[in-house]
């Protein structure tokens, strides 16, 4: 039975079960207000005698207003039934590894997914206060950029943005990869994207392995609107599920702005009053209610989390639009993906000056902080001898070295698209570049240390159980710089010898 | 409303025939200010082209100056008042496989009548029929009025009949 005819019978039954029914009589499509359905319900879901789904977005006295899930515009007159349910998607474990569409079907034509617990409605209200936590746990990327300067807790929002083109989805993938290996769930909500993205975003995690840590919640940009809209929710409530089961969890929507545009789309269609961009007053509310459901819990003396990741496009750099400033003041902070870092050759093109954590560094341990901090005072005497050197100054021994150094950071954060870093391996090398071990390595040296490190750090117990050990049984940054100055020319003898 | 105007409206029932008085009577308002007599005749030609209404000779009775054409404010007023309860009658909504006859239209009013103006006091609520004819339907009729729906098909007092235990009882 095909999806038309599925919601053909569901409009009979409904109208016969329920006794109700309501007349379209008028269309803005995809929004059609209809005359009855007296005892309709915001969120209700409601089925058309030509078999198509509808949600009901609004009431009032003359009519009710419902969001049509369907690409062909409903007629004027058709009879509609409402089913009594606000609209809910199944959620369970089976859903792991699945690519689905925001009603919760999978996209794959006829593939039925099992292992479904519940149903859950999608406009569900955040936690109160009592039930969160302070966020005390740090999420570690893969990036070392955004780990080491930027770093993210556990239970955290923080905004990705950037121009098109700039590396946000690629960032987001490497967050993935990093923490779907480590068996955080992962839900990756594609808001209105191409539907090849969704099915690369599927092969890059069928390549890596960590597609049962996965979800995709998918909608493309060809879908109807109404489908779009709902995408953010239902993978929100796809995460509430497994942090229910107290499991940490990492959200990503991608991208909200896109998601913006829909929802004014509908609401201009809907005559509701356009606010500044032509926006409806209640944006910063839609994404408000939506973040606050992310967080770091306590539920019944588990703790866990729905980390999220936002991601928001700008235009030509400007991070002062309307939709991006409501983001940022919704969220615990943002990643800024600069086009200029981008045309400059640097990957990942993150302008950290420029980029927030409001909460990720309380997470940190002491040897993380000593590394934020020595690392955040010489990016920003760098960037100053960098533009002091612009006006043809003479260098000297101290700027010389400073531009030396800045060049193997920069080394040390140039990352490949599916390559990801532990946090301990990335303060090895950082410590390494740091004390000047590796200042006359060639950059594609520097690359081997760092692949070569994780490489190890992944497969080999015993070069693990050392980086692990000099890290965790160092008090501080200095203690560090100590011990790994002391045993270097092991690691990198080590390293050397095990090439495959 | 007066009791002309009533007995105008009861002659409509339906809502097809309702819309075809609101034709009728904005040609006849938008002559008005025509110089010299209305030639109804013509009017309803224009209007309705060879498919005269069967309700127009009925109602014509009861506004003289339309028989006679010298139309006066009066009759314009009338037809407002018509107008007025038209647009504000409750529209009872049924699907049936059969033309139904007037007095079937007759009962179905009286009975959604009654049902509406039980303990109402001042205005009454007026009712018009909106018949859709669907020859392929079930037998019986589906009534929908104000999002209500009640199914009134043979195939539903079937089903509630077996279900009832009354045919246990009075069959086995």
């Amino acid at each position: 039975m095909s999806l038309i005819d599925t919601y053909k019978q569901q409009f009979t039954d409904y109208m016969h079960k329920n006794q109700e029914i309501g007349f379209i009589e008028k269309v803005h499509h995809p929004v059609a207000y209809v005359k009855g359905l007296p005892g309709v319900i915001l969120s209700e879901v409601v089925y058309f005698e030509s078999g198509c789904m509808g949600l009901v977005t609004g009431l009032s006295t003359e009519h009710v207003e419902i969001l049509t899930f369907t690409n062909d515009a409903v007629r004027v007159g058709e009879k509609v039934s409402r089913s009594g349910e606000i609209l809910k998607v199944p959620v369970g474990e089976g859903l792991l590894g699945e690519i689905i569409n925001p009603i919760g079907n999978s996209m794959y034509q006829n593939k039925v997914i099992t292992g479904l617990e519940e149903k859950r409605g999608i406009f569900a209200n955040p936690l109160p206060i009592n039930m969160r936590e302070r966020i005390n746990k740090p999420l570690e990327t893969g990036v070392p950029m955004v780990d080491m300067l930027v770093p993210i807790g556990r239970g955290q929002r923080e905004l990705i943005i950037g121009d098109r083109n700039t590396g946000k989805t690629t960032f987001v993938f490497q967050s993935i990869l990093y923490q779907a290996k480590i068996g955080t769930i992962c839900i990756y909500a594609g808001i209105a994207k191409k539907k090849h993205s969704l099915k690369k975003a599927e092969q890059l995690f069928d390549k890596h392995g960590i597609r049962g840590n996965t979800i995709i919640v998918g909608s493309a940009s060809s879908d109807p609107i109404a489908n779009i809209y709902l995408t953010p929710y239902t993978a929100m409530t796809i995460a509430e599920y497994f942090r229910d089961k107290g499991k940490d969890v990492l959200l990503i929507l991608d991208d909200l702005s896109a998601h913006a545009k829909y929802y004014r789309e509908v609401s201009l269609l809907s005559r509701k009053f356009p606010g500044r961009d032509s926006y409806p007053g209640d944006i910063f509310y839609a994404h408000a209610r939506l973040l606050e459901r992310a967080g770091n819990f306590n539920i019944n003396g588990n703790i866990s989390s729905i980390t999220c990741l936002p991601v928001a496009a700008s235009i030509e750099g400007d991070i002062t639009g309307y939709i991006q400033t409501n983001l940022m003041s919704i969220t615990d902070g943002h990643i800024f993906f600069d086009y200029a870092v981008f045309k400059a050759g640097k990957r990942p093109a993150i302008n950290h000056f420029l980029s927030v954590t409001r909460v990720g560094r309380q997470t940190q341990t002491p040897i993380r902080w000593g590394v934020n901090r020595e690392l955040s005072t010489f990016l920003y005497l760098h960037s100053k001898t960098e533009r002091f050197i612009h006006f043809g100054a003479e260098i000297n021994e101290g700027i010389r070295a400073t531009i030396d150094m800045g060049k193997k950071i920069d080394q040390l954060f140039d990352q490949e698209t599916e390559e990801t870093y532990s946090m301990d391996v990335q303060i090895i090398i950082f410590v390494l570049v740091w004390t000047g071990i590796l200042k006359d390595e060639t950059s594609g040296k520097i690359k081997f240390y760092k692949m070569k490190a994780q490489d190890l750090y992944d497969n080999d117990e015993s070069f693990r159980e050392k980086i692990v050990n000099l890290v965790s049984n160092s008090n501080d940054f200095n203690t560090l710089l100590g011990k790994v100055s002391a045993n270097h020319k092991e690691l990198m003898e080590y390293m050397e010898e095990n090439v495959s | 409303m007066d009791d002309t105007s009533r007995n105008i409206f009861k002659i409509l029932k339906t809502k097809r025939r309702a819309n075809e008085f609101l034709i009728f009577s904005g040609a006849v308002e938008s002559l008005t200010h025509k110089v010299g007599g209305l030639d109804i005749e013509l009017l309803i030609k224009e209007s309705f082209g060879d498919n005269r209404p069967v309700w127009i000779d009925s109602v014509l009775e009861h506004i003289p100056g339309f028989k006679s054409g010298n139309v006066n404010e009066q009759d314009i007023e009338l037809v407002k008042n018509i107008e007025s309860i038209i647009n504000k009658a409750k529209v009872v909504k049924v699907e049936m496989p059969f033309d139904p006859t007037d007095d079937f239209i007759d009962k179905v009013i009286l009975t959604f009548e009654e049902y509406f103006n039980e303990g109402t006091e001042g205005e009454q609520n007026n009712i018009v029929i909106d018949i859709e004819v669907k020859e392929m339907s079930e037998p019986g009729a589906l009534f929908f009025i104000e999002g209500k729906f009640i199914d009134l098909t043979l195939r539903n007092h079937l089903v509630s009949y077996l279900e009832s235990k009354d045919v246990i009882n009075r069959y086995l």
